[in-house]
């Protein structure tokens, strides 16, 4: 049936390929709101964190376009994978449930080589709210910018009818860091509203609408002297029909159509400097079946999606139409073009697109005893058409430079995955051997402008070619006597990684763009090659009424170009230790963490120096005549040090919060 | 939009929740044109003529007194003219003349009061003018100061017409195709430390393309390109009397144009020159209002490219 996934609670445990926690334990657990803080204590998961609003998890040491995240059966709208300043389009408080899909399983939602974040609203269960009224109410509030936080949600089911609507809010000011100095501009303001009305139309057949508001203002800690924000808009609105039919064959379909519309717009000192809008629509049909010895999953998605950007200075309050005059196209790009080789650009850094792609995927698995074979394999069709008038008459490729640059792109990739699993009473074992062709990004292929996130100017190329990798991850499991254990290794092996690489003049010197003299990059790709390998190790031992917990963890992750040298921002080795305590309703965590100063550096990558951070959490359950609910005191960086992410590009601009004390108490009824 | 239609229910939360959230760092402030400028905009056709203060982003309306000597409803045809009169050695008052639109300084030789109509500087804090009458030698408000003014001014205009030359000269190496439409050269403020070697000043040009050149003058002090062509978005052509050019930092410089109506920041952060904003005359000027030609006071703010990029 469908969403019938394993549940853990946060513990070493049979290595599904679809791991499913539900959105409160990470709350519970996470040191942040954002998606990286409550993913990145699972092993292999870290934060690209740009400051405290953004925090796109990375997985395996894979990030950006490589890790999708989806909401639901559709693929999330913004631009977070894009730009390591823009937000995650969501606030994972908001969902029910997250789950992280690796190898065949993954394959259903595309071609992400670092698996898929899939964020379930309430929307994507294929039940009604209980028949008992829920109402929630949580407050938080903290230290040293970790903000105050109100939740409020209510679910209630009359009859066939269901209804869920909830509402969140954050805000927090500027932090200090570890060493005493003040972050700027690391203040942000997110809420979020979620509603669902349900009906059951028959058994079996379950209509949910829902909608959806989304508003997230935030600071950018870089280093100009005026302020820069993001002030980030999202709006769904959608329709899932969840479908149980009384067949042998079918177990069970859920179709959904969206529509969203992205919008933020950057302003620096108060000019609107950047615009970016993405409206998306799409349909997606996911389906469960059963067929002999064998289960399966199959989708069919198709979405419609138009990106239009603006940059230029305090003119982007929205998005316009260039003027024409007689005069020869793209005068001022081709100039460059004939004196540098590089066709830079002063204007708008991309035309306007309207990317329309269609996705099949499934898999089967056949149970053989205690072992399962699992065959995924996936296609995507994408036709981008691209519309120029946006792009200023001097900064338009013109045909002598690029014939046929505004011409339709289109492409398609398809990808193959074996799954392996066994399972005895004591242990696992899974193994996942990917063919994975990655379709690049329009970003990838369009973008020539500079880059404010960066301070770079990024050369993006249309002839980009599906990036194919051969991905091969195992996770072995054993846990007896109280004693759990998790490895799991990875080895990717990209035969054209797509990634910006430093362009460097005929004497050595790093190539700088005209008009602001930042650092060239240019969309490349390259053999690479990422692995490593997570370890978890924990032990259980009950005293009397006690429960307690040990555990360590450590993650190393390696990235490697096949041509010599190392790819940036790739994790450092950390380790964590971590006791729990559990008496009755009573519970408690201390971990330390060790991040190690980073290795093995990119080129022009500088180094970051490693961290110790010490973090706690008492939690106290509470009930009482039909309430229930939590108290909860937090501590994260005791120590106060101060810590650089090495995985942000404003890692010595916005170091990590130093210590922050957080309490709140949530209430259910 | 999506907002429009969607649940209004979970809009009337998001709003009656969030009524505090941070606002205030949105939007465009005014014009935000380059602060420290003083602009001012003449139609020929029209007479109509306005002035903008780039700090209080305040418009006025030069021919709003008929008395002032700035009316020129019922004048000659003029041509705006920018002077920055070195009155003494070191010290400078910049002006604008209000030339009349038929003297031409090459041919016509030393300007009198009759080839002009104002000559408007300011005044403390205000833009006042003076009536070319006023120079009249004849007249009761002549004075040897006066006189003296308008021997500067005589020899700022040759200068100006020998820079001309150099620049006509120059522009036909690098386009041979375009003649020269308008040009600006700042007046050169910056003090040089002891050992500091002295700044090229650029000399910004317009084609009769409307493209933008910039020339420096080299170690023989002939100008020369020290880049390639700038073109300005909606423009492909120039006129003298469609046109201007002022100043913005050592490193910049503002430029109107009658074709596109509007008005453009061209600069460099210490490197090429391009168009780095640009803003319509409609943003901040009355509305209906048109212009022939710009020309501006004070040197604009002082520039960090850190700021901008």
């Amino acid at each position: 049936m469908i969403l019938d996934t394993i549940q853990v609670d946060g513990t070493p445990s049979v290595p599904e390929g679809v791991t499913t926690v539900e959105t409160g334990e990470l709350a519970a657990a996470a040191s942040g709101e954002t998606l990286g803080d409550y993913l990145k204590n699972s092993l292999g998961v870290t934060s690209a964190s740009y400051g405290p609003a953004v925090g796109r998890p990375v997985m395996n040491g894979l990030d950006g376009y490589r890790v999708g995240i989806v909401q639901g059966t559709m693929d999330l709208n913004d631009l977070s994978a894009m730009s390591q300043d823009h937000a995650v389009g969501l606030t994972p408080r908001a969902s029910e449930r997250i789950e992280l899909v690796k190898g065949p399983a993954s394959l259903l939602y595309g071609a992400y080589s670092g698996g898929v974040v899939r964020v379930l609203g309430e929307e994507n269960l294929p039940t009604l709210p209980g028949k008992k009224p829920l109402l929630h109410v949580g407050v938080g509030s903290g230290t040293n910018g970790a903000g105050t936080r109100y939740d409020a949600a209510v679910k209630r089911t009359l009859g066939s009818w269901g209804v869920s609507l909830s509402h969140h809010v954050h805000r927090a000011g500027d932090y200090t860091a570890g060493d005493g100095s003040k972050v700027d501009d690391s203040d942000l303001a997110t809420r979020q509203t979620h509603g669902v009305v349900g009906v059951r139309l028959s058994e079996g057949n379950l209509l949910k609408v829902y909608g959806d508001l989304m508003r997230k203002d935030y600071g950018i800690p870089n280093r100009t002297v005026e302020e820069t924000r993001i002030d980030m808009h999202q709006e769904r609105v959608g329709v899932v029909w969840h479908l149980h039919p009384e067949s042998e064959l079918i177990q069970g379909v859920e179709m959904e159509f969206q529509h969203s519309e992205y919008l933020h717009s950057e302003t620096e000192g108060g000019r609107d400097d950047g615009l970016f809008g993405q409206d998306q629509s799409g349909l997606s049909a996911r389906a469960a079946f059963e067929w002999e010895d064998w289960v399966g999953e199959g989708r069919m998605s198709y979405l419609s999606s138009a990106l239009q950007v603006c940059h230029e200075h305090g003119k982007c309050q929205t998005f316009s139409t260039a003027l024409r005059t007689a005069a020869e196209d793209g005068s001022s790009l081709k100039s460059y073009y004939d004196s540098t080789g590089i066709a830079y650009s002063h204007g708008h850094p991309m035309p306007d697109s309207k990317t329309q792609t269609f996705k099949g995927a499934f898999n089967l698995t056949r149970y053989l005893d205690a072992s399962s074979l699992t065959l995924g394999a996936a296609t995507e069709f994408r036709r981008v058409d691209l519309d120029s008038d946006n792009i200023q008459e001097t900064w338009l490729v013109p045909e002598s430079v690029d014939a046929g640059y505004y011409d339709p792109h289109q492409d398609h990739a398809g990808s193959l995955s074996v799954g392996w699993l066994t399972e005895e009473e004591d242990s696992g074992f899974r193994l996942d051997l990917t063919l994975l062709s990655r379709l690049p990004s329009v970003q990838e292929l369009y973008w020539n402008g500079f880059h404010h996130a960066t301070d770079s100017y990024i050369l993006g190329d249309r002839h980009l070619e599906p990036e194919r990798s051969t991905n091969l991850d195992v996770a072995w499991q054993y846990g007896n006597d109280g004693w759990e254990s998790l490895i799991e290794g990875y080895y990717y092996s990209f035969s054209n990684y797509i990634y910006q690489k430093a362009l460097y003049d005929a004497d050595g010197t790093m190539t700088t763009d005209p008009f602001h003299g930042s650092p060239v990059y240019a969309m490349v790709q390259e053999g690479a090659d990422i692995y490593g390998v997570g370890i978890a190790q924990s032990y259980r031992w009950m005293p009397g009424a006690h429960e307690l917990k040990g555990g360590i963890q450590v993650d190393a992750v390696e990235g490697r170009l096949h041509d010599g040298g190392y790819l940036p921002r790739i994790p450092p080795l950390r380790g964590k230790v971590s006791l729990e305590h559990r008496l009755g309703s009573y519970y408690a965590t201390l971990a330390f963490q060790k991040v190690a100063a980073s290795q093995n550096e990119a080129a022009n990558e500088s180094w970051t120096a490693g961290y110790e951070w010490v973090s706690f959490g008492i939690f106290q359950e509470l009930g009482w005549q039909g309430l229930g609910g939590k108290l909860w005191l937090k501590g994260e960086n005791l120590g106060d040090r101060i810590a650089y992410n090495h995985l942000s590009f404003l890692k010595e601009s916005a170091p990590l919060p130093g210590r922050q004390i957080t309490f709140g108490l949530d209430i259910n009824y | 939009m999506l907002k429009k239609t969607v649940l209004p229910i979970l809009l009337l939360i998001a709003i009656s929740g969030c009524d505090s959230d941070n606002d205030n760092n949105n939007g465009s402030n005014g014009a935000d044109l380059p602060d420290e400028k003083t602009l001012v905009f003449y139609n020929q056709t029209t007479a109509d003529q306005y002035s903008y203060d780039t700090d209080s982003e305040t418009a006025g309306d030069l021919n709003a007194d008929a008395t002032s000597n700035f009316y020129m409803v019922g004048e000659d045809t003029g041509r705006l003219f920018y002077w920055p009169d070195e009155y003494t050695e070191g010290e400078v008052d910049e002006k604008i003349v209000m030339l009349k639109a038929d003297y031409d300084y090459a041919t016509d030789g030393n300007i009198t009061h009759e080839d002009f109509i104002y000559l408007g500087h300011f005044h403390d804090e205000a833009l006042a003018a003076h009536s070319a009458d006023e120079f009249d030698p004849a007249s009761e408000s002549y004075s040897a100061a006066k006189g003296e003014a308008l021997v500067r001014l005589n020899t700022y205009l040759a200068e100006q017409d020998a820079i001309r030359t150099e620049i006509t000269e120059a522009l036909e190496t690098v386009a041979p195709t375009e003649a020269l439409c308008n040009f600006f050269v700042p007046s050169h403020h910056h003090d040089e430390e002891e050992g500091e070697e002295e700044e090229s000043i650029p000399h910004y040009a317009l084609s009769d393309a409307g493209k933008l050149y910039v020339f420096e003058e080299n170690t023989s002090a002939e100008l020369e390109s020290i880049q390639s062509a700038i073109s300005l978005e909606g423009v492909d052509s120039c006129t003298a009397m469609g046109s201007g050019m002022t100043a913005y930092g050592e490193h910049g410089v503002l430029v109107f144009s009658s074709d596109s109506q509007k008005l453009y920041l061209v600069d460099s952060h210490g490197l090429d020159y391009h168009q780095h904003s640009q803003w319509d005359l409609s943003e901040f000027m009355p509305a209906g209002f048109s212009a022939d030609m710009m020309i501006g006071l004070g040197e604009g703010e002082a520039h960090d490219h850190d700021e901008d990029e």
